[in-house]
């Protein structure tokens, strides 16, 4: 099923229930990373990463002024998505939905691709031919094909 | 110091040092994650890049490892980046390159 769909009042979400379910879940796991404790966790390198490639004290003073309100609109995002899924909110999207996907799809594959160790092409290559984890790869793909869909959408002709 | 100290020194000194008006960067990395029509839509939808400017510079990322996607005041290209960081893109601030 095609995960939407733009109608004359906007772009509309189309997914199927099994796919709801799925995501509903994943939403729901990104919002308990991103109220655990980020410090430890390698995901938040690629969520916050160094804003001074060469200047470890740099990055860590931007880090102080910008991670937490990073972590908020992050959150909010979640939450934005998982109230679609669920039901709670319905119709056409509005444009601060629209960057709730994008950006939600986008925190999802971020977390997923560090659980799955993909750093570069090689590891990713090697993460869709390996045994273990082959269901996860299979989410990440298809998470891909998610946010695909959607810039398509929202860029395609109206 | 004297009046008959000549001054090369000093201006050898003003011109290696760095200038602080030295314009900053705001650079996109590569990364294995984000999908290329992504990237395209981030430099459209942030930055009002037209098109083909947005595909230009994403294939600079995906070619090149990085792309620098604006130049100017620190402050400024720290605002990008957290920008950059919040729509999940890899992005750093640097020192403009020698022209």
């Amino acid at each position: 099923m095609i995960p939407f769909v733009r109608r004359a009042d906007g772009v509309h979400l189309a997914m199927s229930s099994g796919e709801r379910g799925v995501l509903t879940s994943l939403t729901e796991q990104l919002q308990q990373v991103l109220d655990g404790d980020l410090a430890s966790d390698p995901v938040a390198a690629r969520m916050f990463p160094d804003a001074y490639r060469d200047d470890a004290e740099a990055s860590a003073e931007f880090r102080r002024w910008t991670e937490s309100d990073l972590v908020a609109r992050k959150t909010e995002n979640a939450r934005a998505v998982h109230a679609w899924l669920t039901g709670a909110r319905d119709g056409a999207f509005e444009t601060s939905d629209e960057q709730a996907w994008l950006r939600c799809l986008t925190d999802l594959r971020l977390t997923i691709a560090d659980r799955l160790g993909i750093v570069d092409s090689a590891t990713e290559e090697q993460s869709s031919t390996a045994d273990a984890g082959v269901g996860l790869r299979d989410v990440y793909d298809w998470l891909g094909y998610v946010q695909e869909h959607l810039v398509e959408t929202l860029t395609g002709p109206r | 110091m004297t009046l008959l100290t000549p001054d090369v020194d000093e201006r050898t000194d003003a011109r290696t040092s760095v200038r602080p008006d030295t314009p900053w960067v705001a650079v996109v990395w590569d990364d294995p994650v984000n999908l290329m029509s992504y990237v395209t839509y981030v430099f459209q939808q942030y930055f009002g890049f037209p098109r083909a400017k947005a595909e230009r510079l994403m294939r600079q990322v995906n070619d090149e490892g990085r792309a620098i996607v604006a130049t100017g005041p620190r402050e400024a290209m720290e605002a990008h980046v957290e920008a950059m960081h919040g729509y999940g893109l890899q992005a750093s601030v640097d020192r403009a390159p020698a022209p």
